[in-house]
């Protein structure tokens, strides 16, 4: 076979995959999303016992409160009724505002991770390394199952994060390294929530997906 | 008497204890609440007996507040007085009753929120365990504040779950958000405040343990197995996505009492599960669980029992175990043997297959094509191994190859010898020819030299694939006396007795080289004379053969017993002059 016959031939191949592919994809990509939203959530669950086995005493007072975090802004639904009347654009469209909205932060927890004052620091660290990379599989993911979709607008929600600095002392960047990870504990279920309901949305023939 | 009306009054802490004197007396009063700025609950109540609990909220306005309800405008002061006079009345025979029995009543103590839980992520539960009642009846409110709204509520449902208990329903119950929860006991002498406790229904989430858990027994023929199914836990909404339940089954064998002996696995979505190959004779005890995404795992189901018959496939379990060590010993030993004799099964197993050989050959040279080193390397002292006798005539073959591609300077010599070298020399260039032949193309060449020659056959054969080589000159042409022989494409070979010179060329390969024996000269060849073949005799010591078959060259030597003068080819043999004599040949034939 020339090369060109070869590249034909590949090119043809791709081709019919895609279009085999194109009608059971969607079931495919949320099912792996899922998974990768459960791992996101229990990677984040199982940090922030690491976090806590060694916590110094701070007051209840000194914690930040969870509605600063800076993705209290967003519209959720919250229980659910409210969830399961979403529709399915917009309940994607939330996942991946979410998920948008972490990749800085989770870039600067990483960074910080290495240089905590923690005895488990090490454990912390590559943990938020993994976290980081699984969010960025998702975010890819999710941006295919988007284009699979075929939502006719993109109305992801910006939701800014304009700190760069965990704090000054040790005490005040442990602090604030628990809260940035309950937060994103707290948003890495919502997102697995919702793609949970995608996913057995998408799945409506087969019901074994839910 | 101050002129109060009914209803909620809105008073500052400073001046809670100066409002409350003037109408204890002549209202029923609840206090329901003071707050700080914090909305933290800190004060004291007061608690009238004539009160019902009633939920009321109410808003901060942004200084210390309590919020006193008014719910009876007491009109009538005899009512009043006599009221209070009972109530009077009843305090000192409490008091005095107390007093005999050397008891002593005191405020309620802490209560303590325990747990809280929810079991399928859309209602929740809290409960909580009381303090010391101090003696006195003792009442329980819990309280609870949204994450980041000061409104404070009050429990929605204080009887669903069972005492001391507090039940959320779906309207009361919201996920992501933190719910601060606070338990009061208060008592006639006082109140007490548990320490309140932050929740957020995504960390609470346990479900009810699976439902209907049996197990049945199947006898299959080769694996007999034992089947566990269940049902989902009757509140989990699995439909809908919103949770995604995940099962784990454990079994252990009844006879032991021991708690770590149970063996568990892990099922997935799926509501069935079957265990094989179970033991023969045992009763099993079967449990499974459940939890919900990452929450918590439920409690182990009831568990179900089943007993396995003793008989289940022992025989056929024996037979295998007997039949498998039995091949894994036949197999060590063959392999054992094997080993020990190796050369000769490998002889039996695979007939070795007699390669030519030219000694001083190296194939590695043959590839890297450098044709010098490969016929400098042939042409050893000791090359070829002929016997000479002094008693034999000699036999010379005088072989030319004319390959265009083949480079003449390229190659042997030969060497202008008297009679006894010819055969050397025709040897040489027979084993040249077949290189050549072989260099051309190595995968058509038949040896049917192997199978003509042996020991005493007359003739020299090569055969080589003419239709490979495609070209005129595939024909060996061999000298004897000074005169060219055209070898033709035949397939036969030829024998005519004792004018031809007997000798004979055991080839060792197809790359071999062409081992010349001397002979006796009157010796007869052992092979067929078979002379269908020829078409034309041209001279006493030349046969023209038909071209029978054309695939095959066959390279036919006939040699007289005269010295022949060999020609030099290292001096370059000119085409040319080669063709004008094949013309005279053929022409002359």
């Amino acid at each position: 076979m020339t090369q060109g016959s070869r590249l034909y031939f590949a090119v043809t191949l791709l081709m019919c995959a895609f279009a085999t592919i194109h009608c059971v994809g969607l079931n495919e990509l949320l099912e792996r999303a899922s998974q990768l939203s459960d791992k996101l959530h229990s990677i984040s669950t199982s940090l922030t016992n690491d976090l806590d086995s060694h916590f110094p005493p701070v007051g209840r007072g000194m914690m930040p409160r969870p509605s600063m975090c800076h993705t209290s802004s967003l519209q959720i639904p919250n229980d659910k009724d409210q969830a399961l009347k979403v529709p399915e654009d917009e309940l994607l469209s939330l996942a991946r505002s979410l998920l948008l909205a972490w990749s800085d932060p989770l870039a600067l927890l990483s960074s910080e991770a290495s240089s905590l004052a923690h005895p488990e620091r090490n454990t912390i660290n590559t943990k938020t390394k993994e976290l980081q990379d699984n969010i960025n599989s998702l975010g890819a993911g999710l941006e295919h199952v988007f284009n699979k979709m075929g939502s006719s607008s993109d109305n992801l929600s910006s939701l800014p994060f304009y700190i760069d600095s965990l704090g000054q002392d040790k005490t005040s960047r442990l602090v604030n390294f628990h809260f940035l990870l309950s937060c994103f504990r707290r948003d890495s279920h919502k997102i697995d929530s919702f793609l949970k309901v995608l996913r057995c949305r998408a799945a409506k023939k087969r019901p074994e997906m839910c | 008497m101050s002129n109060k009306e009914e209803g909620v009054h809105l008073v500052s802490p400073e001046q809670l204890s100066e409002f409350l004197n003037g109408i204890t007396l002549t209202h029923t009063v609840c206090l329901w609440q003071c707050a700080n700025f914090g909305g933290d609950i800190a004060s004291e109540g007061l608690f009238s007996p004539k009160c019902s609990t009633y939920v009321e909220y109410w808003k901060i306005t942004g200084e210390a507040v309590c919020v006193i309800s008014v719910t009876d405008w007491v009109v009538d002061t005899g009512k009043m007085w006599r009221d209070a006079k009972q109530a009077l009345a009843l305090m000192l025979l409490l008091s005095w009753v107390s007093h005999s029995m050397c008891k002593s009543f005191s405020p309620a103590g802490r209560p303590r929120l325990t747990t809280c839980r929810s079991p399928e992520k859309e209602t929740f539960t809290c409960w909580w365990k009381p303090g010391s009642t101090g003696g006195l009846p003792t009442s329980y409110h819990l309280y609870y504040r949204k994450e980041s709204s000061l409104e404070v509520f009050e429990c929605p449902d204080y009887h669903k779950a069972g005492n001391n208990s507090c039940y959320f329903d779906k309207r009361h119950t919201s996920i992501w958000i933190i719910y601060n929860i606070t338990v009061v006991a208060s008592n006639a002498l006082g109140k007490a405040y548990s320490e309140s406790v932050e929740i957020d229904v995504m960390d609470i989430v346990q479900p009810h343990p699976p439902e209907n858990v049996n197990v049945t027994f199947t006898q299959n023929a080769n694996s007999p197995y034992f089947l566990v199914r269940w049902r989902p836990p009757r509140d989990a909404d699995t439909r809908s996505g919103w949770v995604t339940i995940k099962y784990e089954v454990r079994l252990k064998i009844e006879n032991s009492r021991d708690e770590e002996d149970w063996e568990s696995y892990s099922a997935g979505k799926q509501l069935e599960f079957s265990i094989y190959s179970p033991q023969p004779g045992a009763n099993y005890a079967v449990q499974v669980r459940c939890k919900l995404d990452q929450g918590l795992w439920s409690e182990w189901s009831p568990s179900a029992f089943i007993q396995i018959p003793d008989n289940i496939s022992d025989t056929q379990n024996a037979v295998m175990i007997i039949s498998v060590t039995l091949t894994v010993i036949i197999f060590m030993l063959t392999a054992g043997v094997l080993t020990v004799k190796m050369k000769p099964v490998k002889h039996f197993l695979l007939p070795p297959v007699p390669e030519p050989k030219i000694s001083g050959l190296d194939t590695q040279l043959l590839k890297s094509g450098k044709s010098e080193e490969i016929f400098s390397a042939l042409i050893t002292p000791g090359y070829p191994q002929i016997a000479q006798s002094p008693d034999h005539q000699v036999e010379y073959l005088v072989v030319y190859d004319y390959d265009e591609e083949m480079d003449f300077n390229d190659k042997a010599h030969l060497e202008n010898q008297k009679g006894e070298n010819c055969l050397t020399d025709n040897a040489r260039k027979v084993s040249q020819n077949s290189i050549q032949i072989t260099l051309n193309s190595s995968q058509d060449l038949n040896t049917t030299l192997s199978e003509h020659v042996h020991a005493g056959t007359v003739s020299n054969q090569l055969s080589g694939t003419s239709s490979v080589l495609g070209e005129p000159q595939q024909q060996l042409h061999l000298y004897c006396n000074g005169t060219p022989v055209k070898a033709q494409d035949q397939n036969t070979h030829m024998s005519s007795g004792s004018q031809f010179e007997q000798g004979t060329i055991n080839p060792a390969g197809l790359t071999g080289y062409v081992e010349v024996d001397k002979q006796k000269r009157d010796q007869k060849p052992p092979v067929e004379e078979d002379y269908s073949m020829v078409s034309e005799v041209i001279s006493d010591n030349i046969l023209v053969l038909q071209d029978s078959i054309p695939v095959q060259v066959h390279k036919e030597v006939k040699c007289d017993k005269t010295s022949i003068k060999a020609e030099e080819m290292g001096g370059g043999f000119e085409p040319l002059e080669y063709l004008e004599t094949l013309t005279t040949f053929s022409s002359g034939s």
